[in-house]
């Protein structure tokens, strides 16, 4: 068994393998394509998500993390689909041509890729969800999701109108969760012909910014949110939120409101374990006075502090794809920089050690085993 | 006619390691779909959803530099040499 980690930067992806994972090897694949997230299916095949200014969107697979065959499709909105004026006037900045001015609607990046009960979802920007059932041949829009009414005032957050988060519960297959930011978390169950905002109990006085929802598919009413204003807990599989920051830094957010800033949000499913990495507020977006630190909580209850192995002079952050957890006994927990340098723990957190260092911004870490 | 488009590095590794490719066409937009319709990988790297060419793909055609709006007319000839890069950003 193999433990193979997909760190994804603008300039392609680092693979690191390790079988004992002590000692790592890295290649660096998919040279030129920014790559932004990553996804296995039950057969072990790993797809990777990429996005060129210049070249679009694609997928490319691979078997065994080396050699990557592009698949012949990827997400894409239909012609006469029309636009959300907000998140094009934020992409148009790299519009030299003014051909957004027509409003279309595109797919401009794939910000999650998540596969369950065996078929493959993307979820993309301009917002929406994807879904390929020949496991990346073809894609088909979910219209349930991508045509909800008052999508077209949906509020883009910084980086614009992106579903980045997809979740699915195991027990069953017409239950789904899907995060965009800002316009918030939305469940379905009845397949993804309807959908419902669940954000009560979240602070929604500037949009519902959801950054990040975690959660046991196995167990899936259980759901841990990092929100741009701060980390909260349901267990009621979003109906319902509470606030639960006892133990995690609190800042001032650019309004005065006040909590727990941050982005990648995971679990270790064996052990129903939390890891965050919380940031300065909005207005700064690095570790708290420059010491990165991994909080861990069991339960949501309390979080504590794990800095082992991390630098104490840090100033730069995490995204929010950029954590993942490898769900092997021990659990594994890996995170990567803005700035570059990958971190990982094999004792589910208690101690860390930098794997790598040097590469680009880090958008993206998923752990696979093949 | 049939022209010779030099791909970028990055598309490159779509067609095998191949550096250039033959297509037909009296336009650069009519030789990019006889292109993906050769390899359809190619087809979504060229034409974003409403079949525009993809707005920051430049074209040099036998050396005259062509941009994306433009290139859905621009008329080739047999033999032509069409080079594909994209608009420079940053610095």
């Amino acid at each position: 068994m193999t433990i193979s980690l997909l760190v994804g930067t603008p300039k392609g992806a680092a693979v690191l393998s390790s079988k004992d994972r002590q000692h790592w090897t890295q290649e660096f694949v998919l040279r030129g394509w920014p790559v932004t997230a990553a996804a296995q299916d039950d057969r072990g095949r790993v797809y990777a998500a990429v996005n060129s200014p210049n070249y679009g969107v694609a997928i490319f697979a691979s078997d065994d993390m080396k050699q990557w065959k592009q698949l012949p499709a990827a997400p894409r909105y239909r012609p006469e689909d029309r636009g959300n004026p907000e998140h094009h006037r934020i992409v148009a900045q790299m519009d030299f041509t003014g051909v957004l001015k027509d409003g279309g609607r595109f797919v401009d990046q794939i910000w999650t890729l998540h596969f369950a009960h065996g078929a493959l979802y993307a979820g993309v920007s301009e917002a929406g969800l994807f879904v390929s059932r020949d496991r990346g041949e073809s894609w088909q829009p979910i219209d349930g999701f991508n045509e909800q009414p008052g999508r077209e005032e949906w509020p883009p957050g910084f980086g614009g109108l992106g579903a980045h988060t997809v979740l699915s519960d195991a027990k069953d297959p017409n239950r789904m969760w899907v995060g965009v930011s800002a316009a918030g978390f939305f469940r379905t169950d009845d397949g993804g012909k309807t959908w419902t905002p669940k954000n009560d109990g979240v602070n929604g006085d500037m949009g519902q910014c959801v950054h990040g929802v975690t959660c046991n598919p196995a167990n899936a009413s259980i759901l841990f949110r990092q929100e741009h204003r701060g980390v909260h807990k349901s267990e009621d599989g979003g109906d319902t939120w509470q606030v639960m920051e006892d133990g995690l830094p609190v800042g001032e957010l650019s309004d005065g409101h006040r909590c727990s800033f941050g982005f990648p949000i995971v679990m270790d499913r064996a052990t129903g374990r939390v890891f965050l990495v919380p940031l300065e507020s909005d207005n700064f977006r690095y570790p708290k006075d420059g010491k990165l630190a991994v909080y861990r909580s069991d339960d949501g209850k309390r979080w504590n502090a794990h800095t082992t192995g991390l630098p104490a002079n840090c100033f730069t952050a995490v995204l929010r794809g950029a954590m993942a957890a490898d769900q092997q006994s021990p659990g594994g927990v890996y995170f990567g920089t803005a700035s570059g340098t990958l971190y990982g723990s094999t004792d589910t957190g208690e101690s860390w050690r930098e794997l790598s260092t040097g590469l680009p911004r880090i958008m993206s870490v998923d752990a696979f085993v093949l | 006619m049939t022209v010779t488009v030099q791909l970028p590095p990055v598309l490159r590794t779509v067609m095998g390691g191949a550096r250039t490719v033959e297509a037909e066409g009296d336009t650069i937009a009519a030789v990019l779909k006889n292109l993906a319709a050769q390899h359809p990988h190619l087809a979504l790297h060229f034409f974003d959803e409403q079949s525009n060419i993809r707005r920051n793909i430049v074209f040099l055609s036998n050396g005259v530099l062509v941009r994306a709006p433009q290139a859905q007319t621009h008329a080739i000839k047999d033999g032509d040499e069409i080079l594909l890069t994209n608009a420079l950003a940053g610095g």
